[in-house]
């Protein structure tokens, strides 16, 4: 529809003074780059800075230091009305007071086109969220999810250069939200428009982003594809809050190549490593998926301990295992169909160690 | 600090206006479409069972009635009467009554538009202009200062400053200025009311959720047009709602029209002359309905309102600041008219504190005690232990009831419910002169039903107490209405699980009112006690009909003491009322500062 726009943020920083006196760095030394047409999630627990971020992209906070370049520009003085960039907001903030077409035709009416060309674009945009024979109702009269498309149709209608979403599902029920958020995912492939989206949910992370850009304390832990961020995790922080993992405490050994070999409570296996990994104590990540409990008597590597809980919950049977005063956490897919651990077995349990992953233990202190 | 949340701040009949930004209101809750006899009386053979909420409802409904009702119907029985039918004729037929109605009109939609016109910039500059936070504060602190003095106070310092011999208008300019008719009482009501408009529109600009601008602005709008077509559509019905209730306030006021409206007669000084002058209650009585019946519509389409206005905005979590405007090009004109209006504030009530200490203000400035020596220890000391007294009586007693009421209203389970809820805001939607003459009618003579006595005289001479009692009433009446809003709107802040809790952990009905509801509204309480307080020692126009030689009255006395034009008698007057007020309300928030704060936290919770 429109010819995409790249967004750079070079070393952006945010300090806030609080009202007591004290500063606040909500965003320290951000950088990214996001190609022309790419969708890239901000993601992080509350706090983080993701949404302090966004909210200087728009313009409504000024950056302390650092540039923001939109097309190679930078856009420090362009006040946050000439910025074209379509955000949709957590709250929606739909106008009350106007019907659902003269919300999105707002943005249209300021650029002065003719009543014809507001109309027009009013009708595609609203089919294009489906949204068509809502026209006149007022937001109030609309559901959550409804509501939710109106705030999508009013940013798409000006034809945005970036397009900016602060956690616009987070006021939904789940099953909308899984809707929503492909659709969202479909239309933004469609239109081709460059995107920024802000959420603290991680599923909604991994299934609408080319790109996660995983926050902490106003920092980016890492920059990467979901694939990647999940699998390769740069810290502990990064494994801890993009999915569930059990840390073990290992000695690397033999660093190379994305590879090393560890040592792992007396049993050394090769595994794939943190490229910034170095000989000596060392984390290794283990995904509850990746480990599984052993049905048979001789699988490598295999480490003892003492069923705590067993879940049966259907596509896998979830296990606490009490392994060398540590409590791993197993999501057995095996033992849905075959034998079923009970609380107090003594079992041995594996991982895969292809899907395991090697980590600093020095991130371990972030 | 408290004062700021307490509906103390809005004088008049404004207290749900302003609470209604803190949580949406309902008047009442729909009843089921079919309103069976056999439910009826099963929902109150359930009430019987709990014999104190019975007390509770049986009071309540006699205050009502007997308080409020009684005196207004006796009012329009009056006007009803074959008398009455003529005066009604004469009112409409003849000139002079059409001119009276033209200049109220006139008068309350002058003052409607320019003081919800100034509560609107005050409220703007407060929340949406970039200014020193000092000035800032000075700014709402002067808007306040109106409601801690009585209505006129204003009109005296006004004509002491403008007026003939005024010492700015002559004294400065040498000019022999008119202020008595429409303008000077456009620019004195405006400046003694506007403060209600200022706090309800201060409360929703900051409701408005900020992302709201933020994506107007988001959108390519300039801060101009984001104004035009976001933030004033949004507000519209708030400031309907404020203009009708300075619509209403204005044609009510009687104390200003007294002092300033020289030949321009209004309602509510012809009527005032009709009973005071003439003794002629009838034409007090139709005069009255005249008045009665637009008052009391306004107010409750008001009231809708405000209502309406309180949920303009509610979907999701507000996020984001509110970016403030910067624009000097803006920034300087509205700061700048906002400071003036918070300067003239400052130059009324500056010369009635100076007024108060010299002999004679402009004509005999030398300093001098005996304006205070007057009030405190002589003739006037009467009259403010009187009135002190009995605000004080007052106070605990609204408080209660619009506590109690507030309950029923909320959590009760009745047919005649939201009659309840009405009937008490009458007290307020009512002028309070039309509320004098009903007393006078009503209770000039022993209600009595088959030869018992039911209520003794209470006006005029011999009354009981000297009339204290019909005096105490009406101060009851005209604040219980803004306690009852202050205990709605906290209770509906109260999930009632909470009581349920309660309930199945064993604790009767009475024990949960007392253990749990009462310490979570707490804090209305207590603010319905200071405006209690406030609104008592201030009322003028409902009791200048019921004081009697052995009742004074501080109001009734500054108005006196204006008109024989003793100016330094009645500013001492104002000065020592003022302090009386701002002493009590010192007191009481003390007390509640005592109490912990851990009951207005539980009130926040969802």
């Amino acid at each position: 529809m429109t010819e995409a726009h790249s967004l750079i943020l070079q070393d952006v920083t945010k300090v806030f003074q609080t009202p007591e006196g004290r500063t606040v760095t909500a965003a320290d030394g951000i950088s990214l780059q996001i190609a022309q047409g790419e969708f890239v999630t901000l993601l992080g627990p509350s706090g983080c800075g993701k949404t302090t971020t966004l909210r200087m992209i728009a313009g409504f906070e000024f950056p302390t230091s650092g540039r923001i370049l939109l097309d190679g520009k930078d856009i420090a003085n362009t006040p946050p009305n000439k910025r074209e960039m379509g955000m949709v907001f957590q709250s929606y903030a739909l106008f009350p007071h106007l019907t659902v077409f003269e919300n999105i035709a707002y943005g249209l009416r300021l650029r002065r086109m003719s009543a014809a060309d507001v109309t027009r674009i009013v009708d595609e945009t609203m089919a294009l969220v489906n949204l068509s024979g809502l026209e006149q109702r007022r937001p109030a009269a609309l559901s959550g999810g409804q509501q939710q498309r109106v705030a999508l149709a009013r940013a798409l209608a000006i034809r945005p250069k970036v397009l900016l979403f602060d956690e616009p599902l987070s006021n939904l029920d789940a099953k909308l939200r899984v809707a929503l958020r492909s659709e969202i995912r479909q239309l933004q492939q469609r239109l081709g428009i460059t995107s920024l989206y802000v959420t603290h949910d991680q599923a909604e992370a991994m299934s609408l982003s080319d790109r996660v850009v995983v926050m902490n304390g106003g920092r980016v832990e890492q920059v990467g594809a979901p694939a990647e961020v999940y699998r390769r995790p740069a810290s502990r922080f990064v494994a801890d809050f993009i999915g569930q993992a059990n840390f073990l405490p290992v000695t690397a050994t033999h660093v190379a190549e994305g590879q090393a070999r560890v040592v792992c409570w007396d049993q050394s296996v090769v595994v794939p490593a943190h490229p910034a990994l170095r000989d000596g104590p060392a984390l290794l990540m283990v995904r509850p998926e990746c480990a599984r409990l052993c049905q048979a008597e001789d699988e490598q590597p295999a480490f003892v301990g003492v069923v705590q809980s067993a879940t049966y919950v259907g596509s896998t049977v979830e296990y606490t295992v009490l392994s060398r005063d540590q409590t791993i956490n197993i999501a057995d897919h095996d033992s849905v169909w075959t034998r079923l651990f009970q609380v107090g077995d003594s079992v041995r349990w594996t991982f895969d160690p292809r899907r395991v992953y090697a980590l600093s233990a020095l991130s371990a202190e972030g | 600090m408290y004062l700021r949340a307490a509906p103390l701040i809005q004088r008049g009949c404004a207290p749900s206006l302003y609470l209604s930004t803190l949580s949406p209101m309902r008047l009442s809750r729909p009843l089921a479409p079919t309103i069976g006899w056999r439910r009826v009386w099963r929902e109150y053979r359930a009430l019987a069972r709990d014999p104190l909420y019975l007390i509770a409802l049986v009071a309540a409904a006699l205050f009502v009635l007997a308080a409020i009702l009684y005196p207004l119907i006796a009012t329009l029985g009056q006007a009803a009467s074959s008398e009455g039918a003529r005066v009604l004729g004469d009112v409409l037929r003849r000139p002079v009554y059409h001119r009276i109605i033209l200049n109220t009109l006139v008068m309350g939609l002058l003052v409607a538009g320019v003081g919800t016109g100034v509560g609107f910039l005050l409220a703007f500059v407060q929340v949406r202009v970039a200014a020193p936070a000092w000035l800032k504060r000075f700014i709402h602190l002067t808007a306040l200062v109106p409601v801690v003095s009585p209505p006129f106070a204003v009109a005296v310092a006004t004509i002491v400053l403008f007026g003939r011999s005024g010492l700015i208008t002559y004294g400065v300019f040498g000019a022999r200025t008119d202020i008595y008719g429409l303008p000077g009482l456009t620019i004195v009501m405006t400046l003694s009311f506007f403060t209600v408009a200022y706090l309800s529109l201060s409360g929703l600009l900051r409701g408005l959720d900020p992302a709201m601008d933020e994506a107007a602005t988001n959108l390519g709008a300039s801060r101009w047009h984001q104004f035009r077509t976001v933030t004033l559509p949004m507000l519209l019905p708030g400031l309907g709602s404020s203009f009708l209730l300075l619509f209403v306030e204005a044609v009510a006021d009687l104390g200003n029209p007294l002092v300033l409206g020289g030949n321009f007669t209004v309602l509510a000084t012809r009527l005032y002359l009709a009973i005071v002058g003439e003794y002629d209650l009838t034409s007090g009585s139709v005069l009255s309905v005249v008045l009665l019946i637009p008052s009391v519509l306004l107010y409750f389409l008001q009231w809708r309102l405000a209502t309406r206005a309180s949920v303009v905005t509610i979907t999701g979590k507000p996020t984001g600041r509110v970016l403030l405007i910067t624009d000097k090009r803006a920034v300087i004109p509205l700061v700048g008219a906002a400071t003036a209006i918070a300067l003239f504030i400052v130059l009324i009530y500056g010369t009635l504190l100076v007024g108060a200490f010299v002999m004679s203000l402009g004509v005999n400035n030398t300093f001098t005690l005996k304006n205070f020596e007057f009030v405190l220890l002589g003739y006037g000391a009467e009259a403010m232990i009187d009135t002190s007294f009995m605000s004080a009586i007052a106070t605990p007693l609204a408080g209660v009831l619009g506590m109690v009421i507030a309950f029923l209203v909320v959590r009760g389970r009745f047919l005649g419910r939201s009659a309840l809820d009405l009937g008490t805001m009458l007290g307020i939607a009512v002028p309070g002169t039309i509320f004098g003459i009903g007393y006078l009618l009503a209770f000039n003579n022993p209600t009595t039903l088959g030869g018992v006595t039911l209520i003794p005289k209470l006006t005029g001479g011999a009354a009981v107490l000297g009339g204290a009692l019909a005096i105490v009433m009406v101060y009851v009446i005209r604040s219980t209405p803004a306690g009852l809003r202050a205990g709605v709107a906290a209770l509906q802040q109260i999930d009632p699980a909470i009581e349920e809790a309660s309930v199945s952990l064993g604790a009767d009905q009475a024990l949960t009112f007392r253990k749990v509801t009462l310490p979570l509204i707490r804090p209305a309480f207590f603010s319905g006690l200071i405006y209690a307080f406030a609104r008592s020692m201030t009322t003028v126009s409902a009791i200048l009909f019921l004081t009697t030689p052995e009742t004074r009255i501080m109001t009734q006395q500054i108005l006196n003491e204006t008109e024989a034009g003793r100016f330094g008698n009645a500013f001492a007057y104002v000065v020592v009322l003022i302090a009386i007020v701002l002493v009590v309300i010192g007191l009481l928030s003390l007390l509640i500062g005592l109490s912990t704060g851990a009951e207005r936290e539980a009130v926040q919770t969802p």
